[in-house]
């Protein structure tokens, strides 16, 4: 049979090559669902539009906490007031 | 019957069923990372692209719906259609979800408390309860 993998002439079947191609497409399903996941479980209502805009450019839940925090710091706010932040970065 | 992408090479073995029909392992080393990625590529603008359809498709109210639907892979043709459903299972109308927010979504506040879009509480429910028989038993 030719369905298994014959490293000797270097063969792999057509069945293995498509598993590949279909394993590839599936785990990038999977790590784009959990990417936007994790976005949406944010959950910071002033947020909407930068977690929205995350989405659509492919950013991650750890490079918006970035943009929020630096929006923060860049603003010289105290403690406690990101979500005061956001709304304004986004607005 | 030969299925594969362009820029692949098959190699038939002597005497092989077309099902079986082999791959020349070099060639395929040699363009597999390209094709590879555009089959990630294409699998991750599909998902988020299922995504923001749904998210585009669902009202006020209907966010856990939404979810559940992200997480189980639904289409948004799929989601959109139960949101409908359960619209008119439930009586919603425009008005209402434009008014609505939780309540609308999940079989309205049984305690009539408009204050506030939590669920109401148990206590609440039943001191109307009993409100509505006391009513009722003044009428008879």
């Amino acid at each position: 049979m030719n369905q298994k993998a014959d490293s000797a002439s270097e063969i792999v079947t057509r069945e293995q090559y498509e598993t590949a191609l279909r394993e590839a497409k599936a785990a990038a399903i999977l790590e784009e669902r959990q990417r936007i996941l994790d976005l949406l479980e944010m959950d910071i209502p002033a947020a909407e539009h930068l977690i929205a805009a995350a989405i659509v450019e492919g950013k991650t839940r750890g490079e918006v906490s970035g943009e929020i925090l630096a929006g923060a710091m860049h603003e010289q706010l105290p403690g406690g007031s990101l979500i005061w932040a956001c709304s304004k970065k986004s607005a | 019957m030969n299925t594969l992408k362009p820029g692949f090479y098959l190699v038939a073995a002597e005497g092989a069923k077309p099902a079986a029909v082999n791959i020349d392992h070099a060639l395929v080393s040699e363009h597999a990372p390209d094709v590879l990625k555009q089959e990630y590529t294409a699998g991750v603008q599909a998902e988020r692209d299922r995504i923001v359809k749904i998210r585009s498709y669902t009202p006020r109210g209907f966010e856990r719906e939404a979810e559940q639907a992200i997480t189980a892979g639904t289409s948004p043709g799929e989601f959109a259609t139960s949101v409908v459903e359960i619209q008119n299972d439930r009586g919603v109308t425009l008005d209402e979800l434009a008014r609505g927010g939780q309540s609308v979504a999940h079989g309205g506040n049984p305690a009539g408390d408009s204050s506030s879009g939590s669920l109401p509480s148990s206590k609440a429910i039943f001191q109307r309860r009993r409100q509505q028989a006391g009513h009722d038993e003044s009428k008879s």
